[in-house]
């Protein structure tokens, strides 16, 4: 068989729709919704606030603390057994490790800043949606960040490049799942994880596509941050009715 | 580097401010007070009152655990150990009374208003006593629990709109029309 059209009729070079928000927690310093396809991620942002265990406490600077964690019911197959896992700390040391380059904690010593990734619903692609989320998040909770961080998936399905794999194509058994996560600015490679394998000249080619999607991201990420302080004009209705 | 100041965030102390703090703990020679904060405060016992304290005097004698005061931070150090003084200015005392607002901390200046407009115009409409605290922290006292109901309710219309042209002429009309009712 060859892989000619992809299974939900995008291009080969297309992304699922993508849809953001900023600011969906009330109770949170920050918060973020990113939804790529069926795949939903929601991030949580509290502190900078006081740091336990106390040995993990950094007199230079503040330390960012990232837990991802997949919702029981978020999965199309069985359900997701809650608490933690060998998965799920893999993917919140990687996320940790992708978004702590962009923020700048040092006016925060012996701090912690907290981001909660969500996902209540997932179909591939689930820690570069959760990474965009949390990038929302961070921003929306002021913290000092150089740049933000988008992610993607790219791939290869058979012998096509394919960006932002589906559940389908994830778990098709001929292919490789490449996630991908970029600063906007320098396209700084802040994650980059894979299985499979893949020709070093299609990885490169890979790679080179990756930033121009990853631009279209941002936008996404950023129209969301934009929004947030665009309070709308129904509030003044809004105030009229609970009158 | 260029810093920006954020629309939203939590406040970090600063020299110099006033602040609205709440007592956690009682300490050996003075009060941990949270400063709604990452870090939290420490008064002195002896930048307390103006009287002189004895020592081994049952501090909650002066403020308890649970009360709010208005202090000023006198220093912050590298560390982020905020020092607080409630003899550094005019008006630092514990608060009695009234109810208690959080508010995000960069949104305070615009519930201040220019030389204190936005805050004197809501005093004016809810008679209401107010002290806006740079942490984000606000204190509102009236006569009838209504008043101090509409007044809380104009600060939360302020911290959500203060970023839009218009917000005192927005905020004038909100209290107009709630007055009167």
């Amino acid at each position: 068989m060859v892989y000619e059209k992809r299974f939900d009729g995008r291009d080969f070079d297309e992304t699922r729709p993508m849809q953001a928000k900023a600011g969906v927690i009330k109770r949170a310093v920050g918060s973020g919704w990113f939804k790529i396809g069926k795949t939903e991620a929601i991030a949580a942002v509290y502190g900078p606030r006081d740091l336990f265990p106390r040995f993990l406490q950094d007199p230079e600077k503040g330390y960012l603390r990232v837990n991802y964690n997949m919702m029981p019911f978020s999965s199309g197959s069985d359900r997701v057994r809650p608490g933690p896992s060998r998965r799920s700390k893999e993917i919140s040391a990687v996320a940790e490790r992708a978004l702590r380059p962009v923020v700048d904690l040092s006016e925060f010593p012996n701090a912690v800043v907290d981001v909660f990734i969500e996902l209540p619903q997932a179909d591939a692609g689930t820690r570069c949606a959760g990474i965009c989320a949390a990038s929302i998040a961070l921003a929306d909770a002021g913290i000092p960040m150089r740049d933000m961080v988008a992610a993607i998936a790219v791939g290869r399905v058979e012998d096509k490049l394919v960006v932002d794999l589906n559940y389908e194509e994830d778990s098709h058994e001929d292919g490789v799942d490449i996630p991908i996560a970029m600063l906007h600015n320098s396209k700084e490679v802040a994650l980059l994880q894979m299985d499979g394998v893949i020709s070093p000249e299609m990885f490169k080619e890979a790679v080179e596509k990756t930033k121009g999607i990853i631009d279209k991201v941002f936008e996404v990420q950023k129209q969301a941050l934009k929004e947030r302080f665009n309070v709308k004009q129904d509030t003044k209705q809004d105030d009229a009715k609970q009158e | 580097m260029i810093k920006l100041v954020p629309l939203s965030g939590k406040y970090l102390p600063k020299k110099g401010d006033t602040i609205i703090g709440m007592v956690t703990e009682i300490l050996m020679s003075g009060w941990r007070v949270d400063t709604n904060s990452a870090y939290s405060a420490v008064l002195n016992m002896k930048d307390a009152s103006s009287e002189f304290i004895p020592k081994g005097t049952d501090l909650t004698k002066y403020f308890d655990i649970g009360d709010y005061i208005i202090a000023k931070i006198v220093n912050v150090t590298s560390q982020k150990l905020v020092d607080l003084s409630m003899k550094a200015g005019p008006g630092l005392r514990k608060l009695r009374g009234g109810r208690i607002v959080y508010v995000s901390a960069p949104k305070v200046p615009r519930i201040i208003g220019k030389q204190g407009s936005m805050v004197s115009m809501i005093k004016q409409y809810t008679n209401c006593k107010i002290m806006v605290g740079q942490n984000g922290v606000v204190w509102v006292q009236g006569e009838k629990p209504e008043d101090e109901l509409l007044a809380v309710k104009a600060i939360e219309k302020i911290e959500r709109e203060s970023h839009l042209k218009g917000l005192t002429d927005g905020i004038k009309q909100f209290l107009e029309s709630q007055t009167k009712q």
